[in-house]
């Protein structure tokens, strides 16, 4: 389960793993440790597992070459189109939620 | 030792390409309820995401002990008891028409996915109804000019015989609504 140390924006687990992984490839570790950073989440094993494996399903990342126990993701052409209309979806309801709040 | 169990908890397939990597992650983290938990969570998902007969599989059981828990304590009738064993029946037939129209490979996989849904409850639902026939006619001379064995052979052919045909008219089902929405997409 995805917990939040700090308010964030999202908690969605596959919007976080996604997003992690437009910045470069990264095995599930250093996926973990970069959503922590960025997003203040703290992902769990099994949460960024069953995400992962219905990302890979979806076809939006895919596995590279492993290197010893750990195997690195790579974002694909799907997963970038997918992570851009949800983060403009996003934006498009913070703007509309901040122009709201303006009004009160 | 827990961190082994908890890799072994998920499916066969999922540890086979996910295993060695979880291994890794989980041998740096300390171990805590939260994440014993989100690992178990994780692997039932994954056991129904591979093999989603156990979801049938799960609810069929759990719908026919649960009729037979509330008929031993005489909270439901007779009739009562055999139309809701009858609803449990149609389950399995919606296992069968799920998994027909989910997957397309083969009528024997729909087929196999309702038999193996029906395993569990049909098992339990012949071991207490045979526990019935000793119990209430053990001592009877005879029924019908059969033994209590004769019956309890005739309950368990019949109880398994309608689970397969229920089984098998949903998976039929599954795969003609299946041809018939090909059809349709052809002609679009």
């Amino acid at each position: 389960m995805a917990r939040k140390s700090a308010s964030g924006p999202a908690t969605d687990s596959e919007l976080l793993i996604l997003s992690s992984l437009a910045g470069g490839p990264k095995h599930g570790y250093a996926v973990m440790q970069d959503v922590a950073i960025f997003a203040g989440v703290n992902l769990g094993p099994g949460t960024l597992y069953t995400a992962i494996t219905r990302l890979m399903d979806q076809q939006c990342i895919e596995p590279l070459q492993a290197s010893g126990r750990q195997r690195p993701y790579r974002i694909t052409p799907a997963g970038l189109d997918y992570l851009r209309a949800q983060l403009e979806a996003m934006r498009r309801l913070a703007r509309h939620g901040l122009r709201r709040l303006r009004t009160v | 030792m827990i961190r082994d169990l908890l890799i072994r908890a998920y499916p066969r397939s999922w540890r086979n390409q996910f295993g060695p990597e979880l291994a890794g992650i989980l041998a740096k983290r300390k171990m805590t309820p939260v994440l014993v938990a989100d690992v178990l969570a994780s692997a039932i998902l994954q056991h129904l995401r591979h093999d989603p007969w156990k979801i049938w599989a799960l609810g069929s059981a759990v719908w026919t002990f649960s009729l037979l828990i509330l008929a031993s304590q005489g909270t439901i009738g007779r009739s009562a008891f055999l139309w809701c064993y009858f609803a449990g029946q149609l389950l399995l037939f919606a296992a069968g028409a799920w998994t027909g129209l989910r997957n397309d490979s083969g009528i024997w996989n729909a087929l196999s996915a309702s038999a193996k849904a029906a395993l569990v409850p049909v098992a339990g639902c012949i071991a207490v109804s045979s526990l019935a026939i000793v119990q209430y006619y053990g001592g009877s001379p005879g029924l019908h000019g059969h033994g209590v064995t004769y019956w309890i052979g005739k309950n368990v052919v019949v109880t398994t015989f309608a689970s397969l045909l229920f089984g098998l008219a949903g998976a039929s089902f599954g795969r003609v609504v299946n041809r018939f929405r090909r059809t349709l997409r052809a002609r679009a």
